[in-house]
């Protein structure tokens, strides 16, 4: 707001001046004010700038914060219990958005706690499972069993009574100004009386004692008979522990200990205590810290048995392992071995070995010559049993071929060899016929790629001898230029070779007691009149014949040797060679004998 | 359950240790074992329907100078004077025990228990005694741990003056 006084005013003035007027107006009011309040004035309007401004409001607050939060902390716990559900959920914001900063500031703290709580519970274990054993195993405990029954107690009441060297029966947490029980807890034992009259008593006593002898020191312990009473008193509590047998020092301090948690931890209800006890039943895991017990020996001393039959059982497990690991690698060696000799060996081929379900098992091809799979298997057999699957097939190897070989009924006189390379060298004397069977059967048999039979001697039969020898003459052909029917010098080398196979097929027709004549047969072409060309054709016939005669006494002189010219019609029914050819003389075998010609 | 804590107090042979034992126990003897130092008992009372549990101190009243050990009396709820109305000088005794307890228990509940009163008539009190009693500003009830005379009544007073 700002406050004017009441002007006449000129209805033409710009806006500027108007606000230089206000502002003139105000600079009047103020000094009007401040004479009339004078420094007060000054003061109470920084009061309210600094209450109005954000700010500086702020400032004012942060300049007083702790020192109010101290005051009012000291005053009562209003504090606390309106703060206590911002900082709950400034925690769990906390947590959900990045738990590792409080892990990490609460680790220090978790980490012992459960090393401890593990620590203690081993201990515990390894006692338990130690004592078991001295006692349940030992002689001493037939000893005992008997006595124990011999003076009419139960056994465990005596072991009890024999091994114990102490045991924390009973804790009373007592509020020290009132003598009031605020917890316990006990650990079988004798049933003691009322605990809330003990822990009266127990405060009485030593009230009774620091009175008596004018200090402030408090009994510790008092005992009767084997029973003991360990008391420490703190401020506001103390912790008694009613204990059977003697106790070590150690669990002075843990006893002490404990009560020093209790004050840490319980500080506001133990102030705050009007008699009323719920509050601290929480206090029971730190009570139960002291209820502690050991029997006979000093564990470190005793738990040798213990760790003898951990190591013992480690040690049986251990060797259990290297055996049962020594065995199968042995089994898995075996195993191996036999994979690789059946790998190796011809005619099996192994497409997978491995173990499935309770067995080995081989599957692959085996050929029928193939040595049996079985027969692969160890003395010492496998510990498994093995499944076979194999599917038939040929093996091409040396081996496998050598097997088949073995199986072909060979003549007598014929010997065989198959070389690494599939060759089957061949040697001795054969018939052709066979030979020729042979021949036409190898090619089924795989592994044998070639034939060597230059050692083998083949012994024709004349018959066949014979039609080889007709084929021979029938494939000889001699030529001549149009026209002519006679012989040139260069037909001499062609005369002699038909010489020399007519000679041989007469002497082997006379060994097998057959009659053949040879037909000299002269051919022409087509150019010129028929008449004329079986003329020409009946000349080179006779030509040839005169020929060969020439060369052979033998054959002129047996006179097996026939000439005869044709025509070219007969020639073209015959064959369709070209003309050039049909200028030419053949010869064809006619047996006389069987009326066989060819 | 709330505790609380209720002292005997009176000289010698008044009757405090019959009184807790009539109370707690509802027994009575002749014998006299005088106590030493503090006995200490409990017994559970309804109180506006919730349970209290009483933990009754009995000192000993052997002092001759009526001091009290104020180490047995901290944290005391209630307090009973006991004295004897067969022995004016027990009662004497009582209101000096009280003038001779901390300002701190000026104002705790506590009654003046003039006990046997079975034996009435061997009651001797002057017209004078009663002057002390009223002047010390006592509430006074007579009773007898041995009929069991308004024992449970002057617990039951006092817890209710307590809560
Ligand atoms: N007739 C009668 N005798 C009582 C009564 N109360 C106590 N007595 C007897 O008085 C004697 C003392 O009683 P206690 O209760 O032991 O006295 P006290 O006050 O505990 O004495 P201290 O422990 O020595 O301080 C005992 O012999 C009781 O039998 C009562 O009400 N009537
Ligand atoms: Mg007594």
């Amino acid at each position: 707001m700002n406050p004017t006084l009441p002007r006449a005013n000129n209805g033409n003035e710009s806006a500027q001046n108007k606000s230089v007027k206000a502002t003139a107006g105000k600079t009047e009011f103020q000094s009007l004010q401040s004479i009339i309040l004078g420094r007060d004035f000054q003061q109470l309007q920084d009061i309210s700038r600094q209450l109005q401004n954000p700010v500086e409001r702020t400032h004012l607050v942060s300049e007083v914060l702790s020192e109010a939060v101290r005051e009012r902390t000291q005053k009562d716990d209003s504090l606390a219990a309106s703060l206590s559900e911002t900082i709950d959920r400034s925690l769990q914001k906390s947590i959900e958005k990045d738990p590792s900063p409080i892990v990490d500031a609460i680790f220090p703290v978790i980490g012992p706690a459960i090393r401890k709580s593990i620590r203690e519970t081993l201990d515990g274990m390894l006692d338990s499972l130690n004592r078991m054993l001295e006692l349940g195993l030992s002689f001493r405990a037939f000893q005992w069993r008997f006595q124990a029954w011999r003076s009419g107690v139960s056994y465990a009441e005596y072991v009890v009574l024999k091994t114990l060297v102490y045991k924390v029966e009973q804790v009373f947490l007592i509020h020290t100004e009132t003598g009031f029980l605020l917890n316990h807890l006990s650990d079988g034992g004798e049933d003691i009386k009322d605990p809330h009259i003990v822990s009266g008593m127990l405060t009485a006593i030593n009230d009774f004692v620091s009175d008596a002898f004018n200090s402030q020191q408090k009994i510790n312990t008092f005992r009767l008979q084997d029973m003991e009473v360990k008391v420490t008193v703190g401020p506001y509590a103390m912790v008694a522990l009613v204990v059977r047998g003697s106790p070590p020092d150690t669990l002075g301090i843990r006893q002490q200990e404990v009560l020093e948690d209790i004050h840490r931890f319980y500080s506001k209800q133990l102030k705050q205590f009007r008699g009323n006890e719920s509050a601290f039943e929480a206090t029971t895991p730190y009570l139960e810290a002291c209820l502690q017990s050991q029997y006979e020996r000093p564990p470190k001393k005793s738990r040798w048995k213990a760790w003898l039959v951990i190591l013992l059982l480690l040690a049986l497990a251990g060797y259990w392992i290297f055996t049962d690991y020594r065995q199968s690698q042995r089994q898995q060696q075996l195993w191996q071995e036999v994979v690789s000799s059946i790998t190796k060996e011809p005619g099996l081929v192994v497409v997978e070995a491995g173990f499935e379900g309770a067995g080995y098992r081989v599957s692959g091809l085996k050929d029928v010559y193939a040595r049996d799979p079985t027969t692969f298997l160890p003395e010492s057999a496998l510990a498994l049993p093995v499944q076979w699957s194999w599917s038939p097939f040929v093996s091409s190897e040396p081996e496998i071929a050598e097997k088949r070989l073995q199986k072909v009924t060979w003549p007598a006189g014929v010997s065989w060899e198959l070389d690494g390379t599939g060759v089957l060298f061949l040697s001795g004397r054969v018939e052709q016929s066979w030979f020729d069977a042979m021949r036409a059967s190898l090619v089924h048999i795989p592994g044998v790629e070639s034939l060597n039979s230059r050692q083998l001697l083949i012994e024709q039969e004349p018959g066949q001898k014979l039609r080889q020898l007709v084929r021979t003459l029938r494939l000889q052909q001699l030529y001549f230029p149009r026209g002519e029917s006679r012989l040139s010098e260069d037909d001499l080398p062609e005369i002699i070779t038909v010489v020399n196979v007519i000679e041989s097929l007469h002497q082997l027709a006379t060994e097998l007691g057959r009659v053949l004549s040879i037909q000299v047969r002269g051919h022409s072409d087509q150019v010129g009149g028929e008449r004329m060309n079986v003329l020409l054709s009946q000349e080179r016939a006779d030509e040839v014949l005169n020929a060969i005669e020439q060369q052979s006494s033998l054959l002129k002189r047996t006179g097996i040797l026939e000439s005869s010219g044709f025509s070219y019609r007969y020639q073209e029914v015959v064959e369709s060679r070209a003309l050039v050819s049909n200028r030419r003389v053949d010869f064809y075998v006619i047996d006389r004998s069987l009326n066989f010609q060819e | 359950m709330k505790q609380r804590k209720i002292c005997m107090l009176g000289t010698s042979s008044v009757g405090k240790t019959s009184l807790v034992r009539r109370f707690v126990q509802s027994v009575f003897s002749e014998k006299y074992h005088t106590t030493l130092g503090v006995k200490v008992d409990k017994k559970i009372v309804k109180s506006d329907g919730d349970p209290v549990c009483l933990m009754l101190w009995d000192i000993e009243g052997e002092d001759r100078f009526y001091r009290i050990k104020q180490n047995y009396l901290r944290g005391l709820a209630g307090y009973l004077l006991v004295a004897d109305g067969t022995r004016p000088v027990s009662l004497d005794a009582a209101i000096r025990l009280k003038s001779n307890m901390a300002s701190a228990f000026r104002d705790t509940p506590h009654f003046l228990v003039l006990n046997k009163s079975d034996l009435h008539d061997q009651w001797c009190l002057q017209a004078a005694d009663i002057k002390k009693i009223a002047s010390a500003g006592f509430t006074v009830i007579s009773t007898s741990a041995k009929t069991g005379e308004n024992v449970e009544q002057v617990f039951t007073k006092l817890v209710e003056l307590i809560n």
